[in-house]
């Protein structure tokens, strides 16, 4: 079995968690009803494999923390104060997409300032990967220094 | 040498029991009731105590995991856990209209189902780094055992598939009147099952690697052997499926039943 540094789970877990957000800014992005059927009720948002409300601004949201993700893994230190910020940002994400849901009684979807559609798959996508990331850079110890 | 679980694993065990309890205590027990309690309403109580099994025997999975505290024993329900997951995030996918949006099974649901693909893998990293791998020790499996195990993995595998593609035709021949929803969600016991088969396929052939995901699948066929007994509305067991399905429970009962009494004694 190949030998693993100590610590690589936190760039492991990194790029899978961007692995995924990748994907999801890729399929968000083909205009296709099967894969990303358009609901013109609520928001009139697409999902994204039927589950995700999604527009452009969000699936390149999604993208961007994909492609920074993937680029943060390459790097120890990198990883852990990405998983940290990136954590912590879908984190406050999902607790603002919860208080507007509440605010307007728990639709179906809704639109966050007017200008990224979310639901509740969204949200709960944003609590595991948003805790996950922040448990990643929390929990890994720091790289040692060059000796 | 027994490698015990990393305390994130412990944790984990913990949550997925304090979900699959409470699910597999509602849906099991009180399948009449889907209609306030669940993410979805189930509107035939069999359907209900088809999908309720699955969470009553994976508690003994996860119990014995804990009190085992052994990563040779865990490690190949890892996979099943992914594969159960993928198959029930696909079926939400699918059906995702038919969910009660905010209703709290649902988002439980949601992050039980997102939470499983991306932590066991990670989790499974950090065990590897921290208490390094497990050696393939333990009285090994027979050749005959070997290829039934495989076998039977392939089977499920492809009946899981076609399963899932084809679940309106497959519901229009089922003992009773299940909905293609229903149906995709309870193939990924089917899927759970195929798993500890295909998962053989590594090469690990000791018995301490396969003992608890086959126990877990016994508990299933158990739980939904006694499900069709205690069903409350009519079986069709002249259907195509009316037969079969007895058949592939009593099949999920025995082969740990044989198993561990042939590697037990050992």
């Amino acid at each position: 079995m190949r030998p693993m540094h100590k610590t690589s789970f936190a760039r492991y877990g990194v790029r899978l968690v961007s692995l995924v957000y990748l994907g999801l800014g890729v399929l968000g992005m083909l205009p296709f009803d099967f894969l990303n059927p358009h609901h013109p009720e609520g928001v009139g948002a697409r999902y994204l494999l039927n589950l995700v409300a999604v527009n452009t601004l969000h699936n390149l949201v999604h993208l961007a923390i994909g492609a920074t993700g993937l680029w943060a893994a390459q790097n120890l230190d990198r990883a852990r104060l990405w998983g940290k910020v990136t954590g912590v940002v879908l984190l406050l994400l999902f607790s603002a997409g919860v208080v507007q849901a509440a605010l307007e009684g728990f639709p179906k979807d809704q639109s966050l300032l007017r200008l990224v559609p979310l639901n509740s798959p969204g949200h709960i996508l944003h609590l595991i990967t948003g805790g996950l990331l922040l448990f990643l850079g929390i929990s890994a110890p720091s790289s040692p220094p060059p000796s | 040498m027994r490698r015990p679980l990393i305390l994130e694993f412990r944790i984990l065990f913990y949550a997925i029991l304090g979900v699959i309890i409470p699910f597999g205590v509602l849906l099991f027990f009180f399948p009449g009731g889907t209609e306030t309690y669940w993410a979805w309403p189930i509107l035939q109580p069999r359907s209900a105590i088809l999908i309720g099994s699955a969470y009553l025997g994976a508690i003994l999975y996860y119990v014995a995991a804990l009190h085992q505290n052994d990563w040779q024993q865990v490690e190949n329900g890892l996979g099943g856990l992914i594969l159960f997951s993928l198959v029930l995030l696909a079926a939400t996918m699918v059906h995702w209209d038919t969910f009660k949006p905010y209703h709290p099974i649902t988002l439980v649901w949601l992050a039980f189902y997102y939470g499983g693909p991306l932590l066991a893998p990670i989790f499974y990293r950090l065990q590897i780094e921290r208490m390094g791998a497990a050696a393939d020790e333990g009285i090994k499996l027979g050749p005959a055992v070997r290829v039934w195990l495989v076998g039977r993995g392939v089977f499920y595998a492809v009946l899981a598939l076609a399963g899932f593609a084809f679940a309106d035709a497959v519901a229009m021949a089922w003992p009773w009147a299940i909905r293609p929803l229903e149906l995709r969600v309870f193939i990924g016991q089917i899927a759970l099952v195929s798993s500890g088969g295909l998962i053989a396929l590594r090469g690990k052939w000791a018995w301490p690697w396969h003992r608890l995901g086959l126990l877990s699948a016994g508990a299933i066929g158990a739980f939904q052997l006694a499900g069709l007994w205690i069903g409350p509305t009519a079986y069709q067991g002249s259907s195509p499926f009316g037969a079969v399905l007895p058949l592939m429970f009593a099949e999920w009962v025995a082969v740990p039943v044989v198993l561990f009494l042939i590697y037990r004694r050992r």
